[in-house]
């Protein structure tokens, strides 16, 4: 190899170093709104996971680069923009991904992989135990409090490090998927405080999600002795990946529950905000605001139903209750002239009400197995 | 469904570990051809698709050599489908990546050939030999080294330049 392949081998050495790793889950920017690439497979148990793997890509096959375009043609309510595919962008910005992560769903119903990386179950303690780094991991949702609330927990005696990994308060219980996917409840195990917020899970009860965990957290070494081998066992899970939930849509933000929906009044305007929708009888009746029109289109509690977004009361006139258990974006506003007609009692609590305008985005993860265009021999490369 | 029935558990786990081993590289190789990385991505999934048509494929070299073969066809076939419809044509803005590391050389190798620049590319940083490369992609040896030899010169001037490093 002379000096000018050498100088060229470094060069494109370097331009294929550059080339950017692919956007982590739920952090890409999309040019426009659509769900999640979700591939549901059927299969014996036996065969779930290859079957799983197998229908994934023959999907890509059969939809190829089109894909995105048929993605976002299932979207619900997109707006025109959606039209506009990555490469007629004219932003600034690099171009980017149009769709959700790729996920293969077992037969269990939920993921077994996403892009490609594998999901463990938290039943599966064994393989997943003493993983280097992080990892992907399904589990049962909690629908209930942590053990015991943080702000009013046990002082725990001891360094902060142990507080963080295994404190007894704080802690978000997480459940074996086994037991959810039997419907038959089943066991769990806390993680560490210093991760999962219950706030980043309210809403997503009953449901699995699949989350980015590790052990053998660094702070594991500040540990007392006493506590250490707990500490690097204990989960600490990083985030939620999945059901999936875009963060920005045609480069607006996307807020969630996790982000404080008290700052969502502060918006002044119209803001988009995501979550799982969640639709439960409230088993109340209709109580000081019987009499108040503004009331009972505003408050949840004034209705003998509620819908909720991640855990967040919605308007009742927002008329989301048919999309129980999808995961939505929606352009919602707070301070709805309606909360002037509110009994004074309530007025701040109508004000503080979301009301949706529209539907902007929507998967259905927990959707039953679709069927799946069948695989199309393709020739030799 | 007789894709999926031919897949053992086994070869299933075999997959998996294909994947993560040469998504990477596969994805990386196609984004220098089509500059999208999203586009990369879609790209090499579709040659591990293929793959599981195939599948197995023997050993872990037979697997690197034949995912290039079909991911750099794939993204020749697509640049050739860009230019052929005229729509799609490539943004700068989704080669940021590239124009920010090395604009010089990504606009000359963006200029070449789709199968010159793979070529050159499977040669020069992958250690591919001219013959291998032309039993990749379908055409004689002579071609292959012809490529070569037309990219050398196209890209003289900027290799050639003493702020390369």
């Amino acid at each position: 190899m002379d000096d000018f392949d050498e100088r060229l081998r470094r060069r494109l050495s370097t331009l294929d170093a550059a080339v950017p790793p692919e956007a982590p889950l739920g952090r890409r920017k999309l040019a426009t709104p659509v769900r999640p690439r979700v591939v549901h497979a059927a299969g014996t148990p036996s065969l779930g996971l290859a079957a799983a793997l197998v229908l994934a890509l023959v999907v890509l096959i059969s939809a190829g680069l089109a894909a995105q375009h048929f993605a976002a043609t299932e979207s619900s309510g997109s707006p025109t923009a959606a039209a506009t595919s990555s490469n007629e962008a004219t932003t600034s910005v690099p171009a980017t991904s149009t769709s959700g992560p790729t996920v293969v769903v077992g037969s269990e119903g939920f993921p077994v992989s996403i892009d490609g990386q594998r999901v463990y179950r938290l039943d599966d303690r064994a393989a997943w135990q003493n993983l280097t780094g992080s990892f992907l991991m399904a589990a049962g949702a909690p629908s209930g409090a942590p053990s015991c609330p943080a702000p009013f927990g046990e002082a725990t005696p001891g360094p902060t490090a142990d507080v963080d990994l295994v404190g007894s308060c704080g802690d978000v219980i997480l459940f074996n998927t086994s037991g959810f996917a039997s419907g038959s409840g089943g066991s769990g195990m806390g993680t560490a405080p210093k991760g999962l917020s219950l706030g980043s899970v309210a809403g997503w009860g009953g449901h699995i999600i699949v989350v980015r965990a590790h052990t053998h957290d660094p702070e594991a070494a500040q540990c007392s002795p006493a506590e250490q081998a707990r500490c690097e066992a204990a989960l600490v899970v990083e985030a939620i990946v999945w059901p999936w939930v875009p963060n920005e849509i045609d480069g607006e933000h996307v807020y969630r529950d996790s982000d404080g929906s008290g700052n969502l009044a502060g918006l002044g305007r119209s803001f988009l905000f995501g979550g799982l929708v969640g639709v439960q009888a409230t088993g109340q009746e209709l109580g000081e605001c019987s009499a108040s029109t503004a009331a009972s289109q505003l408050l949840s509690h004034c209705n003998p139903e509620s819908t909720a977004i991640d855990g967040v009361y919605i308007a009742p006139n927002s008329q989301l209750q048919a999309m129980a258990d999808q995961v939505v974006v929606v352009r919602a506003h707070v301070n709805d002239p309606l909360a002037a007609d509110c009994p004074t009692a309530l007025r701040t609590t109508c004000e503080q009400s979301i009301v949706v305008e529209s539907l902007v985005w929507s998967s259905t993860p927990y959707s039953t197995a679709r069927s799946v265009p069948l695989p199309t021999p393709s020739g030799t490369p | 469904m007789e894709a999926t029935t031919r897949l053992t558990p086994a070869d299933a786990r075999d997959l998996e570990a294909a994947f993560s081993a040469h998504m990477p590289w596969l994805r990386r190789r196609i984004a220098l051809i089509v500059g999208d990385p999203e586009e990369a991505s879609d790209l090499a999934q579709e040659a591990f698709a293929r793959a599981v048509e195939k599948w197995p494929l023997g050993s872990s070299n037979d697997i690197a050599r034949w995912l290039a073969v079909v991911g750099i066809r794939l993204a020749i076939d697509e640049m050739r489908r860009r230019r052929r419809w005229g729509f799609l044509q490539l943004h700068e803005t989704d080669a940021a990546w590239a124009l920010e590391t090395d604009p010089d050389l990504w606009r000359a190798i963006s200029e070449l050939e789709p199968a010159t620049r793979a070529a050159l590319l499977l040669t020069v940083l992958d250690g591919y030999t001219q013959e291998e490369v032309a039993t990749a992609l379908g055409v004689a040896r002579g071609t292959v080294a012809s490529w070569l030899s037309r990219a050398r010169v196209r890209l003289r001037p900027v290799i050639g330049r003493t702020s390369d490093g």
